[in-house]
């Protein structure tokens, strides 16, 4: 027991000791906060040159729904400080968010000489969500993650215009985000395609080839008995097993007949199982009686 | 001279055994119907192609087997003496009865 005592004292020591240290690093890091200046708002023509030139000064929104033309941009520049001097964050970013649609698209902070350029227009939001022209939400995001605190500074929202081309009807793909794709957008069933049935020859044709294709069998039936000297004389030897065997192979060709006209393989299997173990029964009693006769007569 | 060979090859034909007689009659029947399934697709076309396949490989399976089945039972050759005729036919059923199954599976 004296040692547990012992073990759980030492706990509580090291407890307070972390805490205090824990509070010192907090009391350090509140020192070095993040702030921008000198931000500065361009809307630009289609020529490039400024339509209107606006200062804003955080945390005042300065965009009172300005229209951003076809053409133009949307331009930001500013600077950024911690605690009190020039500081390279790990993001610079501009939001534009629909207000139609709740989606968003971003553009990129530039470091040029000391600060931060940012531009985003119609082409560029249309190649992030689809095309929706309308009011946007601008808001710029500065960002690290040595500070505890980002920036977030709602500039006011601006309305997008898409050029004429672009407002041309549509299919409705035209916002490209999974989560706003129709819910019944489902591709159509894939059906296998059977071979279209090509021109079939006039029904003689097939049946003089179905004919001809029966004489080699005719052939062989006149001409075995007669020329061969075939006979039945090993009848005799197992005349039962004999007729046993032959009736088993002419029900077998009939199970085949039937399984082409109207049974599935899952029915035939058993059957011709079935059949199968009829004729080797009935076919080894016959063939071991040829077999003793044959070796008799030898 | 074709005269001549063709009388000899038929008087040694006729000393062949009945059963082998029997099944080169066969032989010559897959043979023929192969030939004039063969000629039906080159004339018509091939448009139910799996019947086609179907009885142009029935005949080919079955001349295949029916020559193992000859070289079994020839008392000429000696190759499978131990295999009784008997055995070699049996063998021959089972074959015949399993490509037939396929045969007419494939047909549809």
């Amino acid at each position: 027991m004296a040692f547990l005592r012992w073990a759980l004292a030492a706990l509580v020591v090291q407890a307070a000791v972390f805490s205090v240290i824990a509070q010192d690093a907090e009391q350090a890091q509140v020192v070095a906060e993040l702030s921008i200046s000198d931000v500065k708002v361009v809307i630009k023509g289609a020529d490039g040159s400024a339509i209107s030139t606006l200062t804003g000064t955080y945390p005042k929104a300065v965009l009172a729904n300005p229209q951003v033309p076809a053409a133009g941009s949307l331009d930001v520049s500013l600077s950024v400080k911690k605690g009190g001097e020039s500081f390279k964050p790990q993001q610079v970013m501009l939001m534009l968010k629909s207000k139609s649609l709740g989606l968003a698209a971003y553009a990129v902070g530039k470091l040029k000489s000391g600060s931060y350029s940012l531009s985003i227009n119609a082409a560029a939001v249309e190649k992030q969500i689809g095309k929706a022209a309308g009011e946007y939400e601008a808001t710029l995001l500065v960002g690290d993650p040595s500070t505890p605190k980002g920036i977030s500074y709602a500039l006011g929202t601006a309305e997008l215009l898409f050029s004429g081309a672009s407002n041309a009807p549509e299919p409705a793909a035209a916002v490209r985000t999974a989560k706003f794709q129709p819910a019944n957008n489902v591709k159509p069933d894939i059906t296998h395609i059977f071979r279209a049935p090509e021109k079939r020859p006039p029904a003689i044709v097939s049946l003089v080839f179905a004919g001809l294709a029966l004489v080699p069998l005719a052939i062989v039936i006149l001409y075995v008995p007669l020329a061969t000297g075939v006979n039945f004389k090993a009848w005799s030897a197992a005349p039962l097993a004999a007729l046993l065997f032959h009736g088993g192979l002419a029900a077998m060709l009939l199970l085949y007949l039937l399984f082409w006209l109207k049974l599935n393989l899952a029915q035939t299997l058993p059957l011709a199982g079935a059949g199968g173990l009829f004729v080797a029964g009935s076919g080894y009693m016959l063939l071991s009686a040829l077999s003793t006769q044959r070796l008799k007569k030898d | 001279m074709l005269a001549e060979i063709v009388k000899a090859f038929s008087d040694e034909y006729k000393k062949t055994p009945v059963r082998v007689k029997v099944l080169d009659a066969f032989l010559v029947y897959a043979l023929a119907t192969a030939a004039v399934q063969f000629a039906y697709m080159l004339l018509v076309g091939t448009f139910p192609f799996n019947a086609f396949l179907a009885g142009f490989l029935s005949c080919v399976g079955f001349f295949a087997l029916t020559v193992c089945l000859r070289m079994q039972v020839d008392p000429a050759n000696k190759e499978f003496s131990g295999i009784s005729p008997e055995r070699a036919f049996a063998d021959y059923c089972l074959a015949n009865l399993v490509l037939h199954l396929v045969v007419w599976n494939y047909m549809g």
